[in-house]
C-alpha cells in the first residue's frame, strides 16, 4: 500500500508541471462550467472548444507549408497552435454573438453550425500531416503529460487573467446571467459583460485545450457543476464544491493512471463521473450530503497537499512515455527524475536503463533543438524494436520545427555512412516520402556497411512489398539490378502510396 | 371638458414630475413600435399601462429605465428606480436564495462603497417591508408565485427607490397572490412611491390604479383611470365589445356577451 502511494507521489512529482496544469483546468473549468450549465450554453462550450481544435489544426496546417521563411514556421511551430486556438475560438465566439447570425439563425443552429464546421476544417486541415494526425489525436486524447512548459506558461497566464476577471466581474456576471434587463436597469452595460464572460469560457477553453486535451476540457466543464449544483443548496455552495470535485478528481483520476496504467484525461473523466454518480444518489438522501461534502472537501485539500509535495521552485520539466497506441499514459516504472530537465536529459540519453533513456528522449523530443537530433538518431537505431517507437515519438516531436527537419533531410542525403542510412529510415518511418528517394539513394553508394543498410532495406521492402533480390551482404555493383528496380517502382508508386499515422504506408 | 377625477389628480401637491417622455418613437433596430409618445408621471403618480398584447408596454418600461434609447425625441427620468421585470424572465435553475436575489438590487456599478453590514441591513429591511424576511435562506425557485414576486419587488426596494417600475408583476398568481402583491404594492404608494405599472388585469386597474395610459397601435392616451376605462375606449383598444359597469367593488370591465 504505502509502495503504491510512493510510486504514485514519485510518478506525480515528475510530471509536477502537468498536475498542476490539471489543478488549474479543473479548477477554473469547475468554476466557469456553472456559468454554461446555468446558462443553458453547454453546446456553446464545446463549439468554442471544437473551433479551438480548428485554430491548433490549422496553425499545424500553416506551419507546416515549406514555402514559409525559416523563422516565421519556426515562431508558427511554437507559438502557432496557441494563437490558433485563441483567435479561433474568440472569433468564433464573436462570430455566434454577432447581430447579423442571431437575425438568421437561432442560437442552437449557430452553435451546431459553428461545432460542424470547425470539426470538418480541422480534421481536414491536419489529415494529411503526419505531425497533424499526432497532433489532432493528441488533442481528442489528452495529452496534458505531454505538455511543455511554454504552453503550461500560456495557460497559467491566461487562467490567472480569467480569475482576476472573475473576481473583479462576480456580481455583474452573475446578473447579465440570471437577469439581463433587470442588469441593464442597474447600470450595467449587459452586452459588455456577456462579451467578457464568454471571452473568459473562450480563453479558458482554448488554453485549457490546448495543454490537456478536448475530454478533459469538456469533462471538467460539465461534471464539477453538476456535482456542485446537486450537492450545494446556494451558488456558491456549489461552485465551491464544482471546483472541490474538480480537485479531488484530479488527483483520484492522476492515481488511477498511474496504478492502473490508463491514460490521465479519461481517468480523471471516469472519477469525475463518479463523483457525479454518487452526488446524484445523495441528492435522494438528503441526511448524505454534509458527509459527501465533507468527503469532497478532504479529496481536494488532498490534491492540494499533494500539488505542494511536489512543487519544485525550479519547475519540473518532463518529457513524454507515450507509446504509438497511447499517449498521455502515465507510466507506472517511471523513475523519479532530477528537475534539472534538458541539460540533464541530454546526459541521460546514453543510460543503460532504458526507462531513464525513453524519459531523457521525451524531454528532448519535446523541449530540445536540432543539436539533439543525432544523439536521438543514434539512440533510435541502438534501441530494441519495442522502445524504438518511443525514441521515434521523440523524434517525430523533434523534426516538426521546419529548422530541424531540414537539417535531419540534409543528413539523410549526406554521405555520412552511419547517419544518412539511419535518417532516411527514420524519415521513411515517420512518413516522409523524401526518406524513400534517400534510401534508395544509399543503397547504391559503397561505404555504407551491412547493419544500416540492413536497416534501410527492412524500411523499404516493409514499404514496397518486395527486395528485389537485393543482398545486403553483397557490394552495390553487385545489387545494381534491385537498386534499379527499386528506383523504378518509386517513380510509378510514389504518386499512390500514402502514409497512415498508426497504419503505415498505403495505396491511396 | 376636464372630468372631476382629472382636477382633483391636477389639485394634488408635489406635481414634480418624475418621468417625462416628449414626442419619442421607440422600437428595436429599424422596427418602430410606439410613434411620438408623450407623457408625464408625477411624484405621488401610480400610473397603469395597458394594451394589448404586442402594444409596446414592455418596451415603453424599458426606454423609461434607460434600458432602450428613444429612436427619436426624448425620454427623461429623475430619481432612482427600482425596477421588478416579469417573473417568468428568471430562470428557475439559478440556486439563488431569497436574500441574494434582495440583494442583487444593490448590485450596481456603482454600489461598491456599502459596507457588508449596511448591505445586510437593507436587504433584511426590504424583504421585512415585503413580508418575506422569515424566508430570507430559502431558494428562490421554492417559492410560490406570490412569494416571488413579493421578492422580486424586495429587490426593486432595496436600494430605497423614489419611483417603483412594475412589469405584469401579477401575471399567473391566483386571487390571494394577487391581493397580497397588490397591498403591497398599494402601501408602498401610500409611503409616497412613485408607481408605475404595466398589467393586462383591468380589475387591479380600478382599484388602485389613479392614472391610466393606454397603448393602441403605437399611440399613447393618458388620463385619470376613471376616465380612461370607458367602454368605448376599450373596444377601441381591444377590438371587442366591451361592457364597463359600476359596483361597490370598483368598476367592472368584461367583455358583453350577446345572448
Amino acid at each position: 500500500m504505502s509502495e503504491t502511494v510512493q510510486q504514485v507521489l514519485d510518478t506525480i512529482q515528475s510530471f509536477a508541471g502537468s498536475y498542476w496544469a490539471s489543478l488549474g483546468i479543473a479548477a477554473v473549468g469547475g468554476y466557469l462550467g456553472l456559468f454554461t450549465i446555468l446558462r443553458r450554453i453547454v453546446f456553446t462550450g464545446v463549439a468554442l472548444a471544437q473551433l479551438a481544435t480548428a485554430g491548433v489544426a490549422c496553425a499545424i496546417f500553416v506551419a507546416e507549408r515549406p514555402s514559409l521563411p525559416l523563422r516565421v514556421a519556426e515562431f508558427l511551430h511554437r507559438q502557432g497552435p496557441t494563437i490558433g486556438s485563441l483567435s479561433f475560438s474568440l472569433l468564433g465566439l464573436l462570430g455566434l454573438e454577432s447581430k447579423f447570425a442571431r437575425r438568421h439563425l437561432s442560437s442552437d443552429a449557430l452553435v451546431g453550425l459553428a461545432y460542424a464546421a470547425a470539426s470538418a476544417i480541422g480534421i481536414l486541415l491536419v489529415w494529411r500531416s503526419t505531425v497533424g494526425l499526432v497532433e489532432l489525436q493528441n488533442i481528442l486524447a489528452g495529452d496534458v503529460l505531454l505538455s511543455g512548459e511554454r504552453q503550461r506558461l500560456s495557460l497559467w497566464i491566461g487562467l490567472v487573467a480569467v480569475v482576476i476577471l472573475h473576481v473583479w466581474c462576480r456580481r455583474p456576471f452573475l446578473l447579465v446571467s440570471y437577469d439581463p434587463d433587470f442588469a441593464r436597469a442597474q447600470g450595467y452595460h449587459e452586452q459588455k459583460y456577456q462579451r467578457l464572460l464568454l471571452g473568459s469560457l473562450a480563453v479558458a477553453v482554448a488554453l485549457s485545450l490546448r495543454t490537456a486535451g478536448l475530454l478533459l476540457v469538456f469533462a471538467v466543464l460539465v461534471f464539477p457543476p453538476l456535482i456542485g449544483l446537486s450537492l450545494g443548496r446556494t451558488l456558491r455552495e456549489s461552485g465551491f464544491l464544482a471546483v472541490a470535485s474538480g480537485l479531488a478528481a484530479t488527483l483520484g483520476g492522476f492515481s488511477l493512471s498511474i496504478v492502473c496504467d490508463w491514460p490521465v484525461a479519461p481517468s480523471i473523466s471516469l472519477c469525475l463521473l463518479v463523483l457525479l454518480t454518487l452526488a446524484v444518489l445523495v441528492h435522494q438522501a438528503p441526511w448524505l450530503r454534509w458527509p459527501m461534502r465533507v468527503l469532497l472537501c478532504l479529496g481536494a485539500a488532498l490534491s492540494l497537499v499533494v500539488a505542494c509535495l511536489v512543487f519544485s521552485p525550479t519547475g519540473v520539466k518532463e518529457g513524454f512515455f507515450a507509446s504509438e497506441e497511447g499517449h498521455g499514459h502515465v507510466h507506472a516504472e517511471l523513475p523519479a527524475r532530477d528537475p534539472s530537465a534538458l541539460d540533464s536529459a541530454r546526459e541521460s540519453l546514453s543510460s543503460l536503463d532504458v526507462a531513464e533513456s525513453l524519459a531523457a528522449a521525451g524531454i528532448m523530443g519535446s523541449e530540445g533543438d536540432e543539436g539533439d537530433l543525432v544523439p536521438l538518431l543514434m539512440a533510435w537505431g541502438g534501441a530494441d524494436r519495442e522502445s524504438r517507437s518511443a525514441y521515434l515519438q521523440a523524434l517525430r516531436h523533434l523534426i516538426a520545427p521546419q529548422s530541424v527537419r531540414q537539417k535531419i533531410l540534409d543528413l539523410a542525403g549526406s554521405s555520412e555512412p552511419e547517419l544518412a542510412p539511419l535518417a532516411s529510415t527514420v524519415l521513411m518511418e515517420l512518413g516522409h516520402a523524401q526518406g524513400v528517394s534517400f534510401a534508395i539513394k544509399i543503397l547504391s553508394k559503397d561505404p555504407v556497411s551491412v547493419l544500416p543498410r540492413l536497416e534501410v532495406v527492412e524500411a523499404l521492402t516493409a514499404i514496397s512489398g518486395d527486395d528485389f533480390g537485393y543482398d545486403c551482404f553483397s557490394s552495390p555493383s553487385d545489387n545494381k539490378e534491385a537498386i534499379d528496380r527499386w528506383g523504378e517502382w518509386w517513380q510509378s508508386a510514389s504518386g499512390q502510396l500514402e502514409f497512415k499515422a498508426g497504419r503505415g504506408w498505403e495505396l491511396r | 371638458m376636464k372630468s372631476e377625477s382629472a382636477m382633483e389628480l391636477e389639485s394634488q401637491p408635489n406635481r414634480e414630475p418624475l418621468i417625462q417622455v416628449s414626442d419619442a418613437h421607440l422600437g428595436y433596430g429599424t422596427r418602430i413600435i410606439l410613434r411620438g409618445v408623450s407623457l408625464d408621471v408625477n411624484r405621488g403618480d401610480f400610473l397603469g399601462i395597458v394594451g394589448p398584447n404586442g402594444a409596446g408596454k414592455t418596451t415603453i418600461l424599458r426606454a423609461v429605465l434607460g434600458i432602450l434609447r428613444p429612436l427619436q425625441g426624448n425620454v427623461s427620468c429623475r430619481g432612482r428606480t427600482g425596477y421588478a421585470p416579469q417573473r417568468s424572465q428568471l430562470d428557475p435553475i439559478f440556486p439563488f436564495t431569497v436574500e441574494e436575489v434582495a440583494a442583487m438590487g444593490l448590485w450596481t456599478p456603482d454600489s461598491a462603497d456599502l459596507g457588508r453590514r449596511e448591505r445586510r441591513q437593507k436587504v433584511a429591511g426590504s424583504l421585512e417591508r415585503c413580508g418575506m424576511l422569515d424566508h430570507a435562506r430559502t431558494a428562490f425557485r421554492d417559492l410560490s408565485g406570490g412569494q416571488k414576486q413579493r421578492v422580486l419587488v424586495a429587490r426593486a426596494l432595496v436600494s430605497d427607490p423614489e419611483i417603483l417600475i412594475l412589469d405584469e408583476p401579477t401575471n399567473d398568481l391566483d386571487l390571494r397572490g394577487e391581493f397580497e402583491v397588490m397591498e403591497l404594492v398599494r402601501s408602498l404608494h401610500d409611503s409616497g412611491r412613485t408607481v408605475v405599472m404595466v398589467t393586462h388585469l383591468l380589475h387591479l386597474v380600478t382599484r388602485y390604479v389613479r392614472r391610466l395610459a393606454l397603448l393602441h397601435q403605437g399611440r399613447l392616451e393618458c388620463g385619470p383611470t376613471e376616465d380612461m376605462l370607458r367602454s368605448d375606449r376599450l373596444e377601441m383598444l381591444y377590438g371587442i365589445p366591451v361592457q364597463v359597469a359600476d359596483s361597490k367593488a370598483g368598476r367592472i370591465v368584461a367583455p358583453k356577451m350577446e345572448r
